[in-house]
């Protein structure tokens, strides 16, 4: 790969609309990177921080300005902002191969984000063919930096066998580490797994408490499971206004069958405890996000 | 006319005979039209605030659109034959990934508003009980974009079941990929390639 060259003789013209046509914007983009490649002064006044107060402005230009001559230095940082501009069209022209040719140079430099993006990047085919093995390969390498995400997608790829050998008991590993950080999807998946047993020993007691977890998370689905073990007692102590709780609350994020089972269970409460659910459930906070993604 | 486009014609006549007849209120066009109207004002207003981050922009029109964007019915129209043999736990995810893809696509697309101005051309029925609103969106520069909005009254809540760009039907265009998908790497696939999209990381500030 020669980002350097490449970079000076091919940044993308920016644009702020939906299709092409801002030819001056392009231009003043152009000359732009053509002082950069010219003088490097620009290389000395670039700054990480501008060029994000930029982004967050929606100064694209400025922001990819700030940031094109410190990715060029090795910055890894701004190589990986410059690959999301470029996956998502953000002041330039969406150009999926060019995000995958700076996420890949952070990568290999050990950017667990850059290898995130890049292992999703293959799994879907977005900017590169589709390559299971390739996805496998740099989620493993965020997946062992910490990234939830990507630990929760590589348990995904070993139970479907994408990439890799089926591997149910693995599977569960990396689910559990993202469980064990905080993501509900995982958690609502550990707590399926206990109940079932699959990669894990059968455990209704942990599905109950794995189940639980995503539902203070906000997860609609698990909290529409919690609902109905408060009605049935499996796992934790029959409680029906508690049942209500989390079925008001699953119903309101969208769950249709939890509105259901909600609907059927008004008409056993007593009013007194029906609106104590009610409050409960308007009073109900999910708990915070892990901040590490 | 073009193949593509008369393939997703096709699509969007399918998604006609796809609504149940008759099975919820008739949508009124005047009602429609001020429903985007409305929902316009407040999307321009919105983007157009950059004392306000753009992480931030991009969550606000987010909930904007989750607000007005029947997405349970536009993802399941989307995942056409193949909804019927999802599990339960599947439809769920599916739902929830499909929601997600499609509330980041355009809240991306919008972050980057530069002045775009739209304004409504006209308002008609579209089928047995939906209405269509036809808007011509102005860019600072290049030719504008003529997009219909596809109107759903359920239970007196308005909802956009459909975008129409240039003629072409999105639902219908992106039935036809996930049809591929499927057929190729069954549903399972799928399901994994929306949290591939919808997974990665943005922008970070350090």
């Amino acid at each position: 790969m020669h980002l350097r060259s490449n970079s000076c003789r091919g940044v993308q013209a920016p644009h702020r609309g939906l299709t092409t046509g801002f030819r001056s914007f392009c231009l003043t983009a152009l000359m732009a990177s053509a002082v950069y490649c010219g003088t490097g002064a620009t290389t000395a006044r670039a700054d990480f921080k501008s060029g994000w107060d930029a982004y967050e402005r929606g100064d694209f230009l400025a922001a990819f300005n700030e940031w094109q001559p410190l990715a060029e230095k090795g910055d890894t940082r701004a190589q990986f902002n410059i690959g999301v501009m470029y996956d998502e069209g953000k002041g330039l022209t969406q150009d999926r191969s060019k995000a995958i040719e700076w996420w890949t140079i952070a990568a290999e430099k050990g950017d667990a984000q850059s290898q995130h993006n890049l292992g999703l990047a293959y799994l879907a085919g977005t900017g590169v063919s589709q390559n299971y093995n390739k996805a496998v390969y740099w989620l493993k390498r965020a997946a062992n930096h910490g990234l939830i995400r990507s630990q929760y997608a590589l348990g995904r790829m070993y139970d479907y066998g994408f990439g890799v050998e089926k591997n149910e008991v693995e599977a569960a590993k990396w689910i559990l580490m993202a469980a064990e950080q905080g993501f509900d999807k995982a958690q609502y998946n550990m707590g399926k797994r206990f109940r079932d047993g699959i990669g894990v020993k059968k455990d209704p007691k942990a599905a109950a408490k794995w189940f639980m977890a995503a539902a203070e998370r906000g997860n609609a689905r698990a909290q529409h499971h919690v609902g109905v073990r408060y009605i049935t007692g499996d796992g934790v102590k029959k409680d029906l206004v508690s049942a209500f709780m989390w079925l008001t609350l699953s119903a309101r994020a969208g769950d249709k069958a939890a509105a259901r089972e909600r609907d059927k269970l008004r008409g056993e409460l007593p009013a007194a405890q029906r609106q104590e659910a009610e409050h409960r459930a308007d009073q109900w906070k999910p708990k915070a996000k892990n901040a590490k993604g | 006319m073009t193949l593509h486009r008369l393939l997703a014609l096709g699509f969007f006549l399918c998604f006609l005979a796809f609504q149940p007849a008759a099975a919820g209120t008739k949508t009124s066009p005047e009602a429609a039209e001020k429903f985007i109207r409305t929902l316009g004002d407040e999307a321009v207003k919105l983007l157009s605030d950059k004392s306000i981050p753009l992480t931030d922009r991009e969550a606000k029109i987010r909930e904007l659109l989750r607000q007005n964007f029947d997405l349970v019915t536009i993802g399941r129209f989307v995942l056409s034959k193949y909804w019927r043999t999802a599990t339960p736990d599947q439809q769920a995810e599916y739902i929830s990934l499909f929601s997600e893809f499609v509330l980041k696509t355009y809240a991306r697309r919008l972050g980057g508003y530069a002045g775009e101005r739209f304004k409504i051309n006209s308002a008609k029925p579209l089928g047995s009980r939906d209405a269509v609103v036809l808007t011509e969106i102005t860019r600072p520069s290049g030719p504008p974009i003529t997009a219909g909005w596809r109107v759903r009254d359920t239970n007196d809540h308005y909802r956009i079941i459909d975008v129409m760009v240039e003629g072409v039907s999105m639902a219908a265009a992106q039935r036809s990929e996930f049809e591929t998908i499927v057929r190729n790497q069954g549903l399972v696939g799928l399901i994994e390639i929306l949290r591939a999209k919808v997974s990665g990381f943005s922008a970070r500030p350090s």
